[in-house]
């Protein structure tokens, strides 16, 4: 994976001073090697680099020595006044904390125990389901898979509109443009490319692909931004970029996660140019699409961020961690406002999305089943079961009238919550009203446990 | 606080898979994320760390308001649009879109 580092030779070091240095340095990075190997990461180490320059370029003894102090003092000054700066910031942060979320909420209403149904079942995939998508038409959905195939549902009659086949496996990301009029998808090829969907069923959607992003490694989210033209995606290589859809041009970079990021989510209002991402650093960042800055930062989750989703208002965001939690970040606050999380939950969430009025919090967790979570008093209100695998994928429709998962079962299912109105209850005859409060004797008890 | 990775698999017992000692690709919990680990930890480059520093810089100097603000006015919103929200209060089964269809029978 790194190439070995050249041992120092003898006869390369012009003076004793330069030889205790090189071989100093050299074992440093030596043990920075095992580090590597231990921990399976690379470490750019300041002894790594400085093992170049001095063998490659060998300034005089003195002058060498001196450059060094003075770069290690400049490190070691940048180091205290960025915990400094840290300290300050999580002093400031911490000065405005004066209530709890749950406790401002204390006199809404609570919600009592909802009931959700599946309505759909999509059946189709030949592999696990990794990412999908709703249509701005509320009726439309793009779904991925492992086996490479990305196909266009109508979820209303759980009609296959659209079916492509990718030439590469493990496609993570998939989005539908605004318009209805093309998706976007990739993965593992480290490319995004974009389809225009046609009315023509028939029509050979591959042979009209249209290659756009290019990253270093695998593209982990995509997302359109207000319109068909541009592009966000993020990928395995830490970056997040933004692209134009016609003619392929990167049109910003956003650099600062260090490591993958696994997600992105746009600000929802129709002017907002900013958007959020998490990654593998367990790191939430908030960047502004036009300058390419990082805007805000919050570092509170214990594990790798799997989700992030705006709050419908746009002044907050929710996460989901590997940490088995969700978290909401409010924006204007600069911190985190309310956990989401229960002992009995250990296993991680692999998606999240609100419902239309911020109230319900939606979890796709990796323990097959769905948690909706009370976004104000931060109790759960529901959980289902149906996913034979654990679900990667969650997203509510446009609308609001109901949510789509998908799963590692190879299916997807689009639920909305179960209401039934009394004059439908009365009109029922005695036995099914019977075997009616049964049902929901039984499936009551089920939530409580 | 034990992290799982994965989900338990019913297959000729269980197979739980703590974080940091599963390195084995197990045909059914191949999970693409640790394939490529690429964390670099460059603190002591002194150009990451002059960029690390003004990155804080910025960021204290964002402006704030309370928490007890931020959360009244999350749940303004939430109570505003209550009302809209299918998921929250469910709609009557006629207009309910993905209710089951039903047939009708032509007299």
């Amino acid at each position: 994976m790194q190439d070995p580092l050249p041992p120092p030779s003898s006869s390369s070091s012009a003076s004793p001073a330069c030889d205790v240095i090189t071989s100093a340095v050299h074992s440093a990075s030596c043990l920075s090697a095992v580090d590597r190997r231990r921990t399976n990461t690379y470490t750019h180490t300041h002894t790594h680099i400085h093992t170049h320059i001095y063998l490659y370029m060998r300034p005089p003894p003195g002058a060498m020595a001196t450059q060094e102090l003075q770069i290690n003092e400049s490190l070691a000054h940048l180091k205290t006044e960025s915990e400094s700066l840290k300290t300050k910031l999580e002093e400031e942060r911490a000065k405005l904390h004066d209530v709890e979320l749950h406790q401002v909420a204390e006199k809404v209403e609570g919600l009592g125990q909802f009931v959700m149904k599946t309505r759909r079942t999509l059946k189709g995939h030949g592999n696990k389901v990794l990412c999908m998508d709703w249509c701005k038409d509320k009726r439309r959905i793009v779904s991925s898979s492992q086996d490479g195939k990305v196909i266009v549902w109508d979820a209303f009659t759980t009609n296959k509109e659209h079916a492509v086949t990718m030439p590469c496996t493990w496609v993570m990301a998939c989005a539908y443009a605004p318009s209805g009029c093309a998706v976007a998808c990739g993965g593992l090829d480290n490319k995004c490319s974009v389809y225009p969907l046609s009315l023509d069923k028939n029509e050979n959607l591959a042979a009209k692909k249209k290659s756009v992003a290019m990253h270093t490694n695998y593209l982990s989210a995509c997302s359109f931004t207000n319109s068909d033209m541009q592009i966000l995606t993020s990928s395995g290589d830490g970056t997040c970029a933004l692209w134009d859809v016609e003619s392929g041009q990167l049109l910003q970079s956003f650099h600062g996660h260090a490591a993958d990021v696994l997600c992105l989510d746009l600000a929802p209002s129709e002017t907002g140019n900013t958007f959020v991402s998490g990654g593998c650093d367990k790191k939430a960042n908030v960047w502004d699409m036009r300058s390419g800055q990082c805007i805000q930062s919050f570092e509170t989750h214990e594990s790798d961020i799997n989700s992030v989703r705006y709050y419908p208002s746009g002044d907050a965001f929710a996460s989901g961690s590997d940490d088995a939690t969700c978290r909401l970040y409010d924006l204007r606050a600069d911190r985190e406002v309310a956990i989401y999380s229960k002992e009995s939950i250990i296993f991680g969430v692999s998606s999240v999305d609100f419902s239309l009025s911020g109230r319900l919090l939606f979890g796709g967790y990796n323990d097959y089943t769905i948690n909706v979570w009370d976004v104000l008093k931060g109790t759960r209100v529901s959980i289902l079961f149906g996913h034979e695998n654990r679900v990667s994928t969650l997203r509510v429709s446009p609308d609001g009238t109901a949510f789509c998962t998908g799963s590692w079962d190879h299916t997807l299912r689009v639920s909305s919550s179960f209401s039934f109105s009394l004059f439908s209850v009365i009109s029922l005859s005695p036995e099914v009203l019977l075997t009616h409060c049964v049902f929901f004797f039984f499936f009551f008890l089920q939530i409580w446990a | 606080k034990i992290i799982y990775t994965h989900a338990p698999v019913h297959k000729e017992g269980r197979h739980w898979c703590k974080k940091g000692h599963c390195r084995v690709k197990t045909e059914y919990n191949i999970y693409i994320k640790r394939l490529t680990v690429t964390t670099m930890t460059s603190n002591s480059n002194l150009s990451t760390m002059r960029r690390l520093v003004e990155q804080l810089k910025l960021e204290a100097s964002v402006e704030r308001i309370k928490v007890s603000q931020a959360a009244t006015e999350l749940q303004q919103y939430c109570l505003q649009n209550a009302g809209k929200d299918a998921l929250l209060v469910g709609v009557p089964t006629g207009s309910n879109p993905f209710r089951e269809p039903r047939s009708c029978a032509v007299v």
